[in-house]
């Protein structure tokens, strides 16, 4: 009852969110008796101290030559206000070399070359009673990073350094979360394509294994067409774990992770962190390997004693999830959401000790609204934003265990969750405090 | 009695120059015309305010979206206008699209034309009733209201707030307040208005 509830909640929402995500790609401004073209021969970009123009350019998907429509600059105005390392993006008109030609001065205001990222929100629910403490489901602030410390400079004309701290967690039950230091390099434009690729190196440091080694990332946005852009990721972790010594003998725990991940997604939503207006949609097919050798038990003795021993363990795992939410401005100050989020997963895990093998399906889904207010006024909303958020919302989670020759367990619960935050951004960085209840 | 009545006139007209003294703008002045039509010329201080002029000098679309709310009642209605200054011609283009979804479009030669244009009252709603209690609030949005348009032709399909006729000064109304893009200024005005 509860699952067929929120499916239909879910298509519902998934309706009001893609019809007119559609229809703005296909409609026309049809009772505009003279739609304007603007032939733009140059693009200018003033203000700027450090981010360099041709990141802002090919960010813009513009392309100097081409003619567009107010509706695409629009559209390329939105993209730019979704840039972490802008505050805002003012498009203004100049007459060009010849009539009909124009120049494009776009006005930045960047944001500080150090930033911090934080989204503390704990939910603390019924079964938290039991020793759990659940983070919130629902994390629009950076995707799956619930926290990042860091500084970036532009390098040359399209390229741009990073180094900090950053905390993963995805939500995935086939992954591995951690803290990790990284540093890293972003390609703009890569080949004249507007794509962009980073190259991230890190250390995992705390929640996970701590390691010695460094692990690569590499993150490749190709842009569709002015609203849609496909992520494809590839992600390698390195973890060194403890040594762990059993009846006089010693043995080294170590694991490993590699995500393969393609990432399609529709944005008009208006800013990175604290979308009010817009329509974001996405989905997230991941495929993850996982090794990992540990102390376990390899083999139980004629007289019933266990003899622990090194077991390499081994999971395939395959995932998709589905995220969609839209974002409507009530006032200057106000504005509420409506957002749904699912996935499925199947996770294939083998081991080289006794243990039988397991295959799990797990999925969630969840369905929330949402309202925010700003305690800031639309000119100081300019230089960043102070806002009270709530939310409600309902998650279900389902984790199937099935065990050939065994058994097979079901691990379900359902929540309704009401959250509370409050929200700083400024040229600095994004910050989220918040607390909620889930029963 | 005639006195009483020329003494209260007086100080309405007194308390109404206060009120806007007060609050640092001009206000909109309305005009009822045949069939109930209640329109308003909005001031041209608007045109003037540092935010819109930057907009306006920017040879993109300065929109305004005009919602009138029926404070009794709570009925919506509207009218739209967009303002583009042609870089090469030199010349404004305007449109206005009013609560009954008549678009008017030109070609207006100078400043001072377009500022003799906006005084051109703007229909917002049509009504039967002898007064009517409204609040006005004007929204300055960038870029062409294309995009919202597209959001009104779906919310009209959709049947959710959108039907033929009388509602599409609604949905307008209703595209103002819900679906916009960053403001660059808005203005809020009460007034109550005698249509006898």
């Amino acid at each position: 009852m509860t699952r067929t509830f929120l499916i239909a909640l879910i298509a519902l929402i998934a309706l009001i969110v893609a019809v007119p995500a559609s229809a703005q790609d296909v409609a026309e401004p049809a009772q505009d008796a003279v739609p304007a073209q603007f032939l733009i021969e140059r693009i200018e970009v003033r203000e700027a101290k450090r981010v360099t123009r041709d990141v802002i350019v090919a960010e813009s998907r513009l392309r100097e030559g081409e003619a567009y429509s107010e509706t695409e600059l629009s559209d390329a105005a939105a993209r730019l206000s979704r840039l972490p390392f802008l505050l805002s993006a003012d498009f203004a008109l100049e007459k060009g070399s010849e009539r009909g030609r124009h120049v494009l001065v776009i006005t930045v205001a960047e944001t500080k070359p150090f930033f911090y990222l934080l989204d503390i929100r704990p939910i603390l629910s019924e079964r938290s009673t039991e020793g759990q403490l659940d983070l919130d489901f629902s994390d629009r602030i950076g995707g799956d990073q619930e926290g990042v410390v860091g500084a970036r400079w532009f390098v040359g004309r399209r390229g741009a350094f990073h180094a900090g701290l950053f905390t993963r967690n995805d939500r995935h039950e086939f992954t591995q979360d951690y803290t990790a230091a990284v540093i890293g390099y972003t390609q703009y434009d890569v080949l004249g394509t507007r794509a962009f690729a980073t190259i991230t190196l890190k250390r995992p440091l705390l929640d996970a294994p701590v390691s010695d080694e460094i692990s690569p990332q590499l993150v490749v946005g190709i842009p569709v067409s002015m609203k849609q852009t496909v992520t494809l990721t590839y992600d390698e972790t390195r973890f060194e774990g403890d040594i762990r010594v059993v009846e006089g003998s010693s043995f080294q725990r170590t694991s490993g992770e590699r995500l393969v991940s393609a990432r399609w997604s529709y944005n008009t939503t208006n800013h990175p962190f604290l979308p009010t207006r817009g329509t974001v949609v996405s989905v997230t097919p991941v495929v993850a390997w996982r090794d990992r050798v540990s102390l376990g038990l390899v083999e139980v003795t004629p007289d019933d004693r266990p003899v622990f021993g090194p077991v390499s363990f081994h999971t395939n795992s395959f995932g998709v999830s589905v995220d969609m939410a839209r974002y409507f401005e009530l006032s200057e100050q106000s504005s509420v959401s409506v957002g749904a989020e699912a996935g499925w997963g199947q996770i294939d895990e083998r081991n080289s000790g006794i243990t039988i093998p397991t295959v799990r399906n797990p999925t969630f889904a969840a369905a929330q609204v949402g309202y925010s207010h700003s305690l800031w006024t639309r000119e100081q909303q300019k230089r960043g934003d102070s806002r009270f958020e709530y939310q409600l919302g309902y998650i279900t989670r389902d984790r199937d265990f099935e065990q050939p020759f065994a058994f097979t367990l079901n691990d379900e619960y359902d929540e309704l969750q009401a959250s509370f935050a409050w929200v700083r951004r400024s040229s600095f960085g994004t910050i989220r405090l918040g607390v909620g209840y889930g029963w | 009695m005639v006195r009483l009545r020329t003494v209260l006139r007086v100080a309405l007209f007194i308390s109404f120059i206060v009120a806007a003294l007060a609050h640092g703008q001009a206000r909109p002045t309305f005009t009822v015309q045949p069939g109930g039509i209640v329109a308003a010329t909005l001031p041209v201080s608007i045109l003037n305010d540092s935010d819109v002029r930057k907009q306006l000098s920017s040879g993109l679309t300065t929109t305004f979206l005009v919602a009138a709310r029926n404070r009794v009642n709570g009925a919506v209605s509207g009218a739209r206008v967009e303002v583009r200054y042609d870089l090469w011609d030199e010349v404004w283009i305007v449109r206005k699209v009013e609560f009954d979804r008549k678009a008017e479009q030109q070609r207006i030669a100078s400043r001072e034309a377009l500022e003799k244009w906006w005084r051109t009252p703007l229909r917002l709603l049509a009504t039967n009733a002898a007064t009517v209690s409204l609040q006005i609030d004007t929204t300055v949005l960038p870029f062409s209201a294309a995009e919202r348009e597209d959001a009104r032709q779906w919310m009209s399909k959709s049947g959710g707030v959108g039907t033929a006729g009388s509602g599409a000064g609604i949905v307008d109304a209703l595209i103002g307040a819900t679906i916009n893009a960053k403001p660059i200024t808005s203005y809020r005005w009460n007034v109550e208005l005698s249509l006898k």
